[in-house]
């Protein structure tokens, strides 16, 4: 009986993971797809709308959803400080704290970072060419991300549960 | 703090609030809140320079703060340097981390801050057809503190209303000589009685913060904010009627077309131009055909000889010396 219960929870186990994993390169594609659109809204409102950085943030945080408005909610807040901190370290500070509970990896975090570096600190034509050189550089880690989705989510889910099964086989 | 100006003493000055504090680098916040109030109402201006000692000039000096006491002192050793970080976070302050939405007072070499205090920038200017289109690595900064200065107008009244009504009046001075603290005054002195229209080109006469003004400019004062000067004036003058317009540093030759335009529909004028000399500002094209055309009926010089706003000396439209009356003021204001 015993047995059956550990056999139950490590075939459980090993499908979560399994299906987790394909969630995370599901998620990823997506997610970079939401980044892009949160610079296209970056890159419209500095060329046109003329706000200043926190009040883009806050309306981004609005219109996007999940984790990438989070992060544009925590990068609001602490610009709203207004209490000198470097832009960059205000952003920096947000992503820290939402980045994790992302899907997203260390090259959209590079890429993400390396604009925040020049965010508010050039004119708007510096800006706008820096947003589309970032927006560029996603698209290519987009399209990667979206052949690995194909190549591995499925490959995942399967090998969770049938990993699963082959411990159970081997233990017994 | 008092003031010598035009021969009598002012008392009144800068009001140093959290909102302007919170702009200045933390070191010299603490530096200006640890002072007594006299003297924190006497700071004119605050500079930076990137690497070089930090300036505080108050109206009896120029002032250091010392680096391991943290007090003031006259003498530039051991003086606070103002670093690259002091200099980057006063810019993300005074810019909101928004350097973009700042084109234009960019090329203009200023930054307007709320309470109508006035931020001067250098660095590297950058240039399009010979054109200054930005700035960058802006490494100077120079924080002019906006007073209220109630009287400082008194001793321009019996140059502005005389037996014929109001008068078209042109104040003349160097910097920091006081010259838009005392057209704010006279705003608020004229504005209580008769319409005027403030055109606050550079949002430092009435410190409108969402366009209302900060400072008292009367209560029969109409603010135009951020607009420029020449087409200010006639949008003023159609929109709002007024009996008396203000304008702030007058400097390209369309303010002075805009002049003659406004003051032939009638309406009086009180303007301010940068120059010290009458020889020297008679020899700027802007005001060529309007002293041809005697269209100032006194031109009021002011220096800093008893404090910012004294008047040194006076001229008629025939830009002839006169006398200047000290203690005509005219009850009615």
């Amino acid at each position: 009986m015993l047995k059956l219960v550990g056999s139950f929870i490590t075939v459980l186990t090993s499908t979560w993971l399994g299906f987790h994993l394909a969630m995370q390169v599901r998620q990823r594609p997506k997610q970079i797809r939401q980044l892009l659109t949160a610079f296209s809204l970056l890159r419209s409102e500095i060329q046109y709308g003329n706000r200043p950085l926190f009040e883009i943030c806050k309306l981004i945080s609005v219109r996007e959803i999940d984790k990438i408005a989070d992060i544009f909610r925590f990068s609001y807040e602490e610009l709203q400080k207004n209490e000198g901190d470097t832009t960059y370290h205000c952003f920096h500070k947000a992503i820290r704290q939402v980045w994790g509970q992302t899907s997203l990896k260390g090259t959209e975090k590079e890429i993400f970072l390396d604009l925040c570096s020049v965010l508010g600190r050039s004119d708007r034509l510096d800006q706008i060419q820096h947003i589309d050189r970032a927006k560029e550089q996603l698209q290519v880690v987009e399209e990667k991300a979206r052949l690995e989705q194909e190549q591995y989510e499925k490959m995942f889910r399967t090998m969770g549960v049938l990993g699963g099964v082959l411990v159970v086989i081997l233990l017994y | 703090m008092l003031h010598k100006i035009g021969g009598k003493r002012w008392t009144g000055g800068v009001i140093i609030n959290q909102q302007l504090v919170a702009i200045f680098p933390e070191v010299v916040r603490h530096v200006i809140l640890s002072l007594e109030k006299g003297k924190q109402q006497q700071l004119e201006e605050v500079r930076l320079r990137q690497l070089r000692p930090i300036e505080l000039i108050f109206t009896d000096g120029v002032f250091y703060i010392k680096q391991d006491q943290r007090i003031l002192s006259q003498s530039p050793i051991d003086a606070m340097i103002a670093t690259p970080e002091i200099c980057q976070r006063f810019l993300n302050l005074v810019s909101q981390h928004s350097l973009y939405t700042l084109e234009e007072e960019l090329q203009k070499g200023y930054i307007t801050i709320s309470g109508g205090h006035r931020v001067g920038i250098t660095g590297k200017a950058i240039l399009q057809d010979g054109k200054v289109t930005h700035l960058r690595d802006i490494t100077h900064f120079n924080i002019r503190v906006a007073r209220e200065v109630k009287g400082a107008g008194q001793h321009f009244i019996p140059y502005i209303y005389n037996k014929d009504g109001l008068q078209n009046i042109m104040i003349v001075a160097p910097p920091q000589c006081g010259k838009t603290t005392c057209i704010r005054d006279l705003a608020r002195i004229v504005g209580n009685h008769h319409k005027v229209a403030i055109i606050d080109e550079r949002s430092e006469i009435a410190g409108c913060l969402h366009g209302v003004p900060q400072f008292d400019v009367g209560l029969r004062t109409d603010v135009l904010d951020a607009c420029p000067k020449a087409e200010g004036m006639m949008m003023m003058i159609r929109s709002m009627s007024p009996d008396l317009l203000i304008v702030d540093e007058l400097g390209r030759e369309e303010d002075g077309r805009a002049i003659q335009e406004a003051v032939y529909t009638g309406v009086r004028l009180i303007a301010t131009l940068h120059g010290s000399r009458i020889t020297d500002v008679t020899k700027r094209p802007i005001l060529r055909s309007l002293i041809a055309e005697r269209i100032f009926s006194y031109y009021i010089f002011l220096d800093r000889s008893k404090g910012p706003g004294t008047i040194s000396t006076i001229y008629d439209n025939q830009l002839q010396k006169i006398e200047y009356v000290q203690t005509m003021v005219s009850q009615s204001c």
